[in-house]
């Protein structure tokens, strides 16, 4: 399994189409468990993504690359999942500077970083109903020999049965118990499109 | 349901360049960002004090700019934390060599971007520290308290403490100390739409209401059926005294911004009867649209209780529009 810049360009581009199409979905979620806005905040922001994309066609390396998507989902996104996907991506670029692919270890340690760069920035960890119960069991299971949409998918399923304990969905308690949290579902989309370029 | 806008997408900045043309004299936007500045920028040697957070709460957050309150207001899209590129901005814009005091609403959202900006305001050299509102206590982890209304309270006293030339630690202890006292709840009939969706926060029937409401539309943590103001007027203030032991007190009746005004004093007239039939005494009272939920119908009371200190900067000058004293 191997990301290249181009691979991950196409799955970030990919991911701005997805966003789009679940758009409603997303914020129909946040309705549910936060405050009805997730759909429309990650919409702003893969689509300024896209623009970005569409006009910097000179990366030169996944830090580069990394490095653009992480400060434009910062500077667009606002809200939790701002600063919790642009951490992740900045996460990539300091673990990928100057590289043109990653494989093994080295795609690993990106995507180590990338999440406990979300705890972190979130005060969070696993078991709280939030986007970390989707990067975590996910970067656990490149180390694995498991097919990884199905470990996605799984975490997805597993999500949907906990108590929310964190961030807005947390007002609700017990309630959120069967409702999907967003940042699950919008994380899922993301990692689920790189998956997709790196079997390539 | 119907809303008086342009263009979803330019609701947020048709707001604030509408503020700001309505208030000439004494407000002025950041060029190109959603964040909004007193009129000639920070005072020098003053310290600065920056709030904001998601639209929809007008008058909070910009209208609580002006002398003796707030220099600078970051205005996120509705119900959503600003980003940190914009919060820096505002920073800068407050910073007249004192240091600049941030006044967080205890949001993972705001919490984070307004961390993120105060890294980024490190660098350039501007002292920042960061105080983080938690008044609404229905929430019963304290931990995830939100900020509302109290906030307000938070901008009056720590805004007076600042023009009276208190340095950054001092005003940021004052801004501690009413954070530590203030409480609030609130309650909606109805809910308010969000401007792009054009969807309801929540559902409700007309003959049910939700207790314990954020300032986000989203649904409170008790669905009930509908009572005459007193008897919910009456579970508010039980919540509140339960957890404001002290008797002098500032109160608060705010409108969550679908709320007539006549609907704000009759029902101010109830909560005020409650509290001193529980021994409170009311030393100031606050009646209006201080922090909103867009066209939410519904209210909230909030608790301040107070002293010598803290009234003498509740009744300090300030030219606010939210707050003129
Ligand atoms: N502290 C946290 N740690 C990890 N993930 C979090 C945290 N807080 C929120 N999230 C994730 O973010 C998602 C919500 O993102 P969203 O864009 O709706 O922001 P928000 O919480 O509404 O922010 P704001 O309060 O500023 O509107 C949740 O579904 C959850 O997965
Ligand atoms: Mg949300």
């Amino acid at each position: 399994m191997k990301l290249t810049v181009e691979a991950l360009r196409t799955a970030l581009l990919a991911t701005a189409d997805a966003i789009e199409q679940q758009k409603d979905e997303l914020t129909d979620l946040d309705r549910e468990i936060g405050d009805g806005d997730h759909g429309i905040n990650m919409s702003r922001g893969f689509q300024g993504v896209k623009k970005e994309l569409e006009v910097q066609n000179s990366l030169a390396d996944l830090g580069e690359l990394s490095k653009l998507v992480g400060m434009t989902l910062i500077k667009t996104v606002g809200g939790a999942s701002g600063p919790l996907y642009g951490t992740a991506f900045v996460k990539f670029a300091t673990k990928w500077s100057g590289m043109k692919s990653v494989e093994g270890e080295d795609l690993f340690a990106g995507f180590k970083e990338a999440t406990e760069g979300i705890k972190s920035r979130g005060k969070s960890q696993a078991g709280q109903k939030t986007m970390v119960d989707i990067w975590e069991p996910f970067t656990a299971s490149l180390q694995a020999d498991s097919t990884l949409e199905e470990v996605i998918d799984q975490a997805l399923v597993d999500t949907k049965d906990l108590v929310a304990t964190k961030g807005r969905a947390s007002y609700f308690g017990e309630a959120t118990k069967g409702v999907q949290d967003p940042g699950a579902l919008s994380s899922s989309i993301l990692l689920k499109n790189i998956v997709e370029v790196l079997h390539d | 349901m119907d809303k008086l806008m342009q263009d979803a997408n330019r609701f947020v900045s048709d707001i604030v360049e509408g503020l700001v043309l309505a208030h000439p004299n004494q407000y002025e936007k950041v060029e190109g960002l959603n964040v909004v500045k007193r009129k000639g920028g920070a005072i020098a040697g003053k310290v600065g004090l920056v709030s904001g957070g998601g639209s929809g709460h007008e008058p909070a957050h910009a209208g609580y700019i002006g002398d003796g309150m707030l220099d600078a207001a970051v205005c996120g899209e509705v119900f959503t934390s600003p980003t940190p590129d914009m919060v820096l901005e505002g920073i800068k814009a407050a910073d007249g060599g004192a240091g600049v005091l941030l006044v967080v609403k205890n949001y993972s959202g705001d919490v984070m971007n307004f961390d993120m900006a105060k890294d980024l305001a490190e660098l350039e050299g501007i002292q920042v520290d960061t105080v983080v509102v938690n008044d609404d206590i229905s929430i019963k982890n304290e931990e995830d308290r939100r900020g509302v209304a109290g906030t307000v309270f938070v901008h009056k006293i720590a805004g007076a403490a600042a023009a009276s030339g208190k340095s950054l630690d001092e005003v940021k202890q004052v801004a501690g100390k009413v954070i530590s006292r203030v409480r609030s709840m609130g309650m909606a009939l109805s809910p308010c739409y969000m401007p792009e969706s054009g969807k309801p926060g929540f559902e409700l029937s007309d003959d049910e209401m939700w207790i314990g409401i954020g300032i986000h539309g989203e649904k409170g943590v008790e669905r009930k059926a509908v009572a005459p103001v007193k008897d919910i007027a009456a579970q508010l203030v039980e919540h509140l005294t339960a957890e404001v032991a002290d008797k002098r007190v500032a109160v608060m009746v705010n409108g969550m911004g679908g709320t007539p005004v006549s609907e704000l004093y009759l029902t101010y007239k109830y909560v005020s009867e409650l509290l001193e039939q529980k021994g409170y005494e009311i030393v100031r009272p606050y009646v209006g649209n201080y922090m909103t939920a867009l066209e939410m119908h519904g209210f909230s009371i909030t608790l301040l209780p107070v002293d010598e200190e803290l009234l003498q900067y509740l009744d300090a000058s300030s030219k606010a529009i939210g707050f003129l004293v």
